[in-house]
């Protein structure tokens, strides 16, 4: 495969894989709440995420070894354990939460309630998992995810004032429903600086076999993917500001969120946004299902691989296995889908300390990376996202009680 | 129970009145869409039942003076009825009692100081 082939399969997938159920939920309730106001929770993130990403795939290409590798490595079992329990009791939730937006998604179609969709959802991941491919699920289910794209054009279709939105993209604190306004902020930095993005990347670029001819793929899949993929979260807040906000509608379940599409789209519209939501997180659920296991297995040092058969990894088989239906068992027991995706993401924004501090002294060290060390502005965006992780951290849970 | 504490009374009526004011505003957009033929059926009537529960479970405070409560009820109650009997027709004057409904409560929700 060419690299340009590479690269533009890498950035298209980036893009059809960037919405999830945290993207789309924290962008329709911001926008429908705030207008555009918080336009800049989002820009900010993608930043944080952009450089991240990249060093995960840097890190990966270079030393050969996961994120989970090289902490275990450098930092000892005993600090790892930390990360990996947070890890795992996240991407629990998460896991829990996308499979309740491919329920909802099939509920809006159907109208059979999101309940009974839960184990059939979770036995399709399953078996996608245990049949697949790592580049058919990189690749196959994040080509699908394209139909997100219609909220962009959405967005073009609506016209929203520049000006506004411009404003949007300076950060301001409203004077009602402040402590609602940051909790969404937080939650919107949850859902996009996600710990389980950097550990699935990482596994997914020692999954694919990188070295440092890589590092040209890896920069233009982390800097423009993860940049027009998040066109698309920006696309979904513009919408739900220039739709739901001017009717007064608060999006405070999925059911209020899917009238998004229908101004411009009319009947199609309603199946676009179920499309993009069933799509976009049966893709995510896949990816934290797998995230799991890998985090898991490279933790023990067991034999891990998508691309491996279940037989050559069997632990790494059963932890995704019995994990997918676990987190089914939330939708089953008639947990709310959305809820739980606000909670999830607070608690994302709780454990991102742990995950990236180690970004600093791993993408510093020659051992690992060699000369492809971070440079002063590197390091510069991982102290201000620790800083920033701190911060959030402290204060999403009392957010979460305040104004969540 | 630690979000309930964090509240104040005014601020807890404020909530319920402006979710409400959302659920109403979901209501109305769903049924104008249903009614210009921009949403399946299913859908819709499961919307409205749930903005029915969703009003009903916001006003157990009374927030809402009764008889505008009730209204509000037999409006849903008879929009949910046209969509299950495919009466596109006569969701319109269901519509324009939603719509006056709406008002009513917006003038409620000045009159108590509740900015949204």
């Amino acid at each position: 495969m060419s690299k340009l082939f590479e690269i533009a399969l890498g950035i298209i997938t980036s893009i059809g894989g960037f919405l999830d159920v945290g993207a789309i939920a924290t962008a329709a309730e911001a926008g429908s709440n705030f207008g555009f106001q918080l336009i800049w929770a989002i820009v900010l993130g993608t930043v944080c995420v952009v450089f991240l990403v990249e060093m995960s795939g840097r890190l990966a290409a270079v030393s050969k070894h996961t994120l989970a590798d090289a902490i275990r490595e450098r930092f000892g079992f005993n600090f790892y354990i930390l990360p990996l329990i947070a890890e795992v009791i996240v991407d629990f939730l998460v896991l829990g939460a996308e499979i309740g937006g491919v329920c909802i998604a099939l509920q809006l179609v159907t109208g059979v309630h999101f309940q009974w969709w839960a184990l059939p959802v979770a036995f399709a991941i399953w078996l996608l998992l245990w049949k697949g491919t790592f580049g058919l699920i990189e690749n196959g289910i994040s080509l699908l995810g394209l139909v997100t794209l219609g909220f962009v054009v959405a967005t073009f279709e609506l016209r929203p004032a520049l000006p506004a939105l411009a404003k949007g993209l300076l950060p301001t604190v409203p004077h009602q429903d402040t402590a609602h306004y940051l909790f969404i902020a937080v939650s919107i930095l949850g859902a996009l600086i996600s710990p389980y993005l950097f550990y699935f990347y990482s596994s997914g670029a020692v999954e694919d076999e990188w070295d440092e001819s890589d590092l040209g793929v890896n920069r233009a899949v982390a800097g423009l993917g993860m940049g027009f993929g998040s066109i698309v979260s920006l696309g979904v807040l513009i919408v739900a500001a220039q739709v739901l906000h001017p009717q007064g509608i608060q999006v405070d379940s999925y059911e209020q969120a899917a009238l998004m599409l229908t101004q411009t789209f009319g009947y199609w519209g309603f199946i676009l946004f179920a499309a993009s939501l069933g799509i976009a997180c049966f893709g995510a659920a896949l990816e934290v299902n797998l995230d799991t296991a890998y985090v898991t297995a490279q933790a023990f040092g067991w034999n891990w691989g998508e691309n491996l058969h279940p037989k050559q990894a069997a632990r790494f088989s059963s932890v995704y296995t019995v994990f997918v239906f676990l987190a089914a068992l939330l939708m089953v027991i008639g947990t709310d889908p959305l809820q739980l995706t606000l909670f999830s993401m607070a608690l994302t924004a709780v454990i991102l300390p742990i995950t990236i501090i180690p970004f600093l002294v791993l993408m510093n060290d020659p051992e690992y990376v060699g000369q492809h060390h971070n440079g002063w502005i590197s390091n510069g965006v991982v102290i201000f996202t620790i800083a920033l992780a701190f911060i959030l951290a402290i204060v999403a849970i009392p957010l979460e009680i305040i104004g969540g | 129970m630690l979000v309930a504490c964090s509240q104040s009374p005014q601020d807890k009526q404020g909530d319920a009145i402006t979710t409400t004011q959302s659920w109403i505003a979901t209501a109305r957009m769903t049924g104008e869409a249903w009614q210009q033929g921009k949403l399946p059926d299913a859908y819709t009537e499961q919307t409205l039942i749930k903005s029915q529960q969703k009003i009903v479970q916001q006003n157990r405070s009374k927030v809402i003076p009764s008889p505008l409560s009730e209204q509000l009820q037999q409006t849903l109650r008879q929009m949910i009825a046209d969509v299950q009997q495919h009466r596109r027709n006569t969701i319109a004057s269901s519509l324009e009692k939603l719509s006056n409904e709406q008002h009513q409560l917006e003038s409620l929700a000045k009159n108590r100081g509740v900015q949204r």
